[in-house]
């Protein structure tokens, strides 16, 4: 039923943040909950450089209706003005940043998310989800998995930052 | 004989709960992450090393800290541990005609060896290729996953890590 399937992800969503590794990270300083109204998830993201010196933050809305199966949707989110900030120019961050947070169309020409493997409508875009099955979400994955790419993403930014700051 | 209403039963359930640390532990040559639930006491590190039968010489880190844990950090309700016998890995990576290497603790992230690796400290790459790079077993069909430890991929008794630079993109096969 419906209702059923319905409940399902919000409570399976719940576990997932309740979990040790999302909590961890939590605790570790990597990710905050701002927002957590079931779909929808907001969710602070500070990474750093190599160094450990120098951080970067940015905010992301999560989208987790069908959640573990189907994939997230994920989109760069400015909580306070609930609205997707605009997306970064070539002199506003590294290139693997640039390209995640553009703006691209999905099929039906709605803005697409953020574009990697394991985001919902860029993991279907030019079979990118089969041809990278180790970047891509699976219904076993914890939401851990995304959290982290996020970090991954949001430390790029945070390397790109040190390196301009020496230059 | 006194006993408990059931608001004092419920109190102390819940200081009881307080009181746990919840820690998931990755061990060398395991692949298996383990799930323990443990008292927040000074000797927690004692009760992990009891629980998972580890060898005396076994080395437990929180998961991408440079040092093993000799404390038990006060505060903490979950944590992610490596356990490895190695203090540090030498992680050599190559790229084109030159190889760098750097130690790490085992605890270390594939994602942060990138960082070195892709940095000034290493190969210095441009913003467009330090983007595309990622890091490879040699001879292996894809990446390492950026978010492991790097302890899982040393041979066991090993403390070198091979790894290649490659800025390939897999999506072409």
């Amino acid at each position: 039923m419906a209702e059923d399937e319905a409940g399902a992800d919000e409570l399976t969503l719940a576990a997932h943040l309740k979990s040790v590794s999302f909590q961890a990270g939590v605790e570790e300083g990597r990710w905050a909950i701002l927002l957590e109204a079931f779909p929808i998830l907001v969710v602070r993201v500070t990474g750093l450089d190599f160094s450990g010196r120098v951080s970067a933050s940015m905010e992301f809305q999560l989208l987790c209706d069908g959640f573990p199966v189907k994939t997230p949707f994920v989109q760069h989110w400015d909580h306070a003005s609930a609205r997707r900030p605009p997306p970064p120019s070539g002199d506003q961050g590294p290139p693997g940043v640039v390209d995640a947070l553009k703006t691209w169309g999905e099929g039906s020409g709605e803005y697409g998310g953020i574009y990697r493997a394991w985001q919902r409508y860029a993991a279907v875009h030019n079979n990118w989800a089969a041809l990278r099955p180790d970047e891509a979400w699976r219904r076993d994955r914890k939401l851990t998995f995304i959290m982290e790419k996020l970090y991954a993403l949001v430390s790029e930014q945070a390397s790109w930052m040190a390196a301009r700051a020496a230059a | 004989m006194e006993t408990l209403n059931d608001a004092e039963v419920s109190a102390i359930a819940e200081d009881r709960s307080e009181e746990m640390i919840r820690i998931e532990i990755e061990r060398e040559g395991a692949v298996e992450v383990v799930t323990l639930e443990v008292q927040d006491r000074e000797d927690l590190l004692h009760r992990v090393r009891n629980q998972l039968e580890l060898d005396v010489e076994i080395l437990i880190f929180e998961r991408d800290g440079d040092e093993p844990l000799t404390l038990h950090k006060k505060g903490r309700k979950a944590l992610r541990l490596v356990a490895h016998r190695h203090r540090q890995i030498t992680v050599k990576v190559r790229y084109e005609h030159r190889t760098e290497e750097r130690a790490f603790s085992p605890a270390k992230t594939v994602f942060n060896v990138l960082q070195w690796a892709v940095g000034k400290q290493a190969f210095n790459l441009d913003p467009t290729s330090a983007a595309r790079a990622n890091l490879i077993l040699p001879g292996a069909e894809t990446p390492l996953p950026r978010d492991s430890a790097i302890g899982n991929f040393t041979q066991p008794g090993e403390c070198v890590l091979v790894l290649d630079l490659t800025l390939r993109d897999f999506t072409n096969g």
